[in-house]
């Protein structure tokens, strides 16, 4: 029977007991991690076409100190636990038939009903005479995680998320365009869905006319939800312990970096994937990254927090079983400000207004980054002009940061959706932001 | 270094052969009135790592196999895919179920092999004994050490370094119910390093993948022959129409996305080209780190010309180009190995030099691309140029390739190119 909570039997369970017992006390840091995971994937378009990917994967490692060999098998069952926590004799049959330990009700929700939802949104907003193609995606996981340790702690996590992702092109006379609307779906009703339809289609429409950014330094403003994205990248990945470690972060601890007013903390507690426990079975917290515009915090995990003579933050995950643990972002968020988000954009002369954003480069050491813009307009003398065609971001974390100076108070998550690829490890993760304007970022087109 | 790991079980590929086909046998009840097909993978392999800004080596060990099920019509125009982790008849059920269960119209279908291919196909590298835990370890430190001796020559150092090193054994089973039965076995390494290229404060860190099918060729030297130790300052590229000068690493970017954009299942035949662009994709190389005799559903490979200095003549598309990046991942039409020819053709050393680049690909179908390089200039420094850009549609820049320079080198990325030359590019600092 199962343990409905956990995704794990009771057999499980007190296998992975078993098994992180014969552990003994161990070094600090040595555990037997477990896991389960689904993935599923569908795709649809207005042609018809649809596309559905369904994957289990699951394994076990155990590591025996906290920077110590690892092993690692998949499809655990009592015997694999054994084998790995046993003495280093022998070998597992390879064809062995185990006694499942997880026990992961199915999904029952019809991806492609929500997707047929999202494209009737679409195709219903679609101007007359242009011609619209549309592809929806719905990419979801479910993750059932054991951290057992031979100090008798066993700790289990369940992380889930679901999103989707609307595509939109659009050709009317000799003009085309595209536009990009995400989701993450919660429980509840499709409304959002067929309003990520809509959305997507009403912006292809309104980008076909589309002109070119002009290049240089402009003042830069992020709408809601997206410009975490750019923060996710230039703060929080130099405040990876590791990396700090390595002396691959140009930002210093105690340094004043922003202005009064930005704090950007990491709470691997929200968004989508967030877990209560990290792979090492300590429990997550929220950790202050930067505080009124003074670097204040690092993310750790077990073996970094030992170097460093402090406490885990929670924050060591790992993409698989198969992967070391490294410190990785969960919710990266900067803090609502107080100022009014019209009024923030009527402070710009000339800028641009930012909708959606994707990651291409990103390095702490150097303090630079360089993103993609897919959707954007100009803003012009304070006001929102005409959409812009696609353009490089050049951002300089020094620059960029000092020069935040003005953070609005419409809190929002995850507008773009990524997954947070480090070290060929990906990992999902969520952002979060206000409208925010940075004075200083280089654009070329 | 005492790694404890275990010995783990040895992957004998006729074994995992015979387990594809039983599981087959056994799952074809939940396929009734569908081609179906079975794809089993074993993989076995150590990696050792350096934590953190330390020297204490980290050892990861063990064993993976999975299996994926791929489910046609037979009229060909629907089919189905799952997959699980492990090789058990439980895992093989749940996966036949749900690929039965979700059988789709799609835009762009694979099909299964068989029917009149049903003789086994084998296509297995020589055995040889992988290198363990030890044997990595040496090779890191050494490799460590050579670049710590770079680093600590400029006068910005900051930790350049070698991460991981990694050998891998894999062992691919195909089977299908039109009877197709290959077998596929692999032994390989890998490496990741990372430097900064140039002693300046600006100067990103670029990662390196070094691949090897043996310990004892995996060389880091190419990789550090690159990285500048001498005086270097940031300037600005020549404006204007020009040559460039493209190294092997950074034409390696190039070949891979321009490849992808002219000559993927869509492409255009016949659309003129530069005489530099002379490319083939070809499995069966003998420096190709992917690909074989037969592609990852079975069909023949062998190398095809996509482009001969003059046009566009063929694309990656149909049989004999399916790839899969890993079980998990149903097979999709992607290079092997890529071939870039014209040793030695074009005179080398004049025009500034591309040694990183990156492509941002736009709606409108003109890429910008990010190029770092540096040019020849008399004096102390070395003139270097960071994030310049060109502004190309990608059929415009394959017919800019009017020629290569220098030996074809092998980059670690599924390319051997030579140096490519570009000519009447614009670059904007």
């Amino acid at each position: 029977m199962a343990d409905t909570q956990s995704g794990i039997t009771r057999d499980g369970l007190d296998a992975i007991r078993s098994a992180s017992a014969r552990l003994g006390p161990g070094g600090p840091g040595a555990h037997i991690f477990v896991e389960f995971r689904e993935d599923r994937r569908a795709v649809l378009d207005t042609s018809g076409a649809r596309e559905s990917v369904l994957t289990r994967l699951s394994g076990a490692t155990v590591r025996r100190t906290v920077a110590g060999p690892s092993d690692f098998l998949c499809d655990p069952g009592p015997a694999t636990l054994s084998y790995l926590t046993g003495p280093a004799v022998g070998a597992v049959p390879l064809s062995r038939e185990e006694t499942p330990i997880f026990q992961v009700p199915a999904r029952t929700a019809d991806p492609f009903r929500i997707l047929e939802r999202a494209l009737d949104g679409a195709l219903r907003e679609r101007p007359g005479g242009s011609r619209l193609f549309a592809t929806a995606r719905w990419v979801a996981f479910d993750q059932v995680v054991a951290v057992g340790r031979g100090d008798g702690v066993l700790v289990t996590d369940r992380r889930q998320g679901s999103r989707i992702r609307l595509d939109v092109s659009l050709a009317a006379g000799a003009r085309e365009s595209t536009a990009t609307v995400e989701r993450v779906v919660r429980g509840g009703g499709d409304d959002d869905i067929v309003t990520a339809g809509t959305e997507a289609a009403r912006r292809a429409a309104v980008r076909l006319a589309a002109s070119k950014v002009p290049s240089g330094a402009l003042a830069t403003v992020f709408e809601p939800g997206v410009g975490g994205v750019v923060l996710h990248e230039i703060v929080g990945h130099a405040l990876e312990a590791d990396t700090v470690e390595r002396g691959a972060s140009s930002l210093a601890r105690g340094e004043r970096v922003a202005p009064r007013g930005v704090s950007i903390t990491d709470d691997p507690r929200r968004g989508r994937g967030a877990w209560r426990f990290d792979d090492e079975g300590n429990a997550a917290r929220a950790t202050l990254l930067l505080a009124e515009g003074r670097v204040v915090g690092r993310l750790y995990d077990q073996r970094t927090a030992s170097v460093a003579g402090v406490a885990t933050t929670g924050h060591g995950r790992r993409a698989s079983f198969r992967d070391p643990v490294q410190p990785r972002m969960g919710c990266t968020v900067l803090v609502a400000g107080s100022s009014d988000r019209d009024e923030l954009i009527a402070g710009v002369r000339h800028g641009v207004l930012v909708r959606r954003i994707d990651a291409l480069s990103s390095d702490p050491a150097s303090g630079t980054a360089v993103f993609r813009v897919t959707d954007a307009d100009g803003v012009t003398h304070g006001r929102v002009s005409e959409p812009l065609l696609p353009f490089v971001l050049h951002v300089r974390t020094i620059d960029a940061l000092a020069s935040l100076d003005a953070v609005a108070d419409d809190l929002a998550f995850d507008a773009c959706i990524g997954t947070c690829l480090r070290d060929g490890q990906p990992v999902p993760t969520s952002v979060g932001a206000p409208t925010f304007r940075i004075g200083v970022v280089r654009v070329s087109s | 270094m005492t790694s404890e790991t275990r010995a783990l079980p040895a992957i004998d590929a006729d074994a995992e052969l015979d387990a594809a086909s039983r599981l087959l046998d056994r799952g074809l009840g939940f396929a009734a009135g569908l081609r179906a097909e079975l794809y089993l993978r074993a993989s076995r392999r150590v990696r050792v790592s350096w934590t953190g800004g330390g020297r204490e080596p980290r050892v990861e060990c063990g064993l993976e196999r999975g299996l994926a099920v791929r489910v046609v019509d037979e009229a060909g125009q629907r089919s189905g895919f799952a997959a699980a982790s492990g090789a058990g008849e439980d895992a093989a059920r749940w996966a036949f179920r749900q690929a039965a269960a979700s059988v789709f119209r799609t835009s762009a279908l694979v099909p299964v092999g068989g029917g009149e291919v049903t003789s086994a196909k084998i296509d297995r590298e020589p055995p040889r004994t992988s290198a363990g835990a030890g044997e990595l370890l040496a090779w890191l430190r050494e490799a460590s050490d050579r670049v710590a001796a770079l680093d600590r020559r400029r006068t910005r150092a900051r930790g350049a370094r070698v991460f991981w090193v990694e050998a891998g054994l894999t062992a691919e089973s195909l089977v299908t119910s039109g009877g197709l039965r290959t077998s596929r076995l692999r032994h390989r390494v890998w490496a990741l390093g990372v430097a900064r290229r140039w002693d300046l404060p600006a100067a990103p860190e670029r990662p390196r993948f070094l691949t090897a099918k043996e310990l004892a060729d995996l060389d880091a030297g190419p990789w550090l022959a690159g990285l500048g130790s001498g005086a270097a300052r940031e300037g600005l590229p020549r404006s204007g129409p020009q040559r460039l000068t493209v190294l092997p690493a950074a034409a390696a970017t190039l070949l891979r996305a321009l490849v992808r954009a002219l000559h993927g299942p869509g492409a255009v035949m016949g659309i003129p080209v530069g005489a530099g662009w002379r490319v083939r994709d070809d499995p069966t190389h003998p420096e190709a780190m992917s690909g074989g005799t037969f592609d990852d559903v079975g069909a023949p490979a062998a190398p095809r010309t996509l482009a001969d200095g003059e046009s566009i003549r063929d694309r990656i598309a149909g049989a004999g180009c399916f790839r899969r990046s890993s079980f998990r991942d149903p097979p999709a039409p992607e290079p092997s190995h890529l071939v870039v020819e014209g040793e030695g053709r074009h005179e080398d050393g004049r025009g500034d030099v591309v040694t990183d680049l990156r492509v941002v690909p736009a709606e409108s179908g003109v890429w910008t691309l990010l190029v770092d390089g540096y040019r020849e200039r008399p004096g102390p420094a070395m003139e270097v140029f960071l994030g310049a850009r060109m502004r190309l549609a990608p059929a415009d820049l394959a017919r800019a390739v009017v020629g290569a320079a220098g030996p074809v080198s092998p980059t670690g990325e599924g390319v051997s190119t030579p140096t490519l030359v570009l000519e009447g590019v614009n670059l904007e600092g």
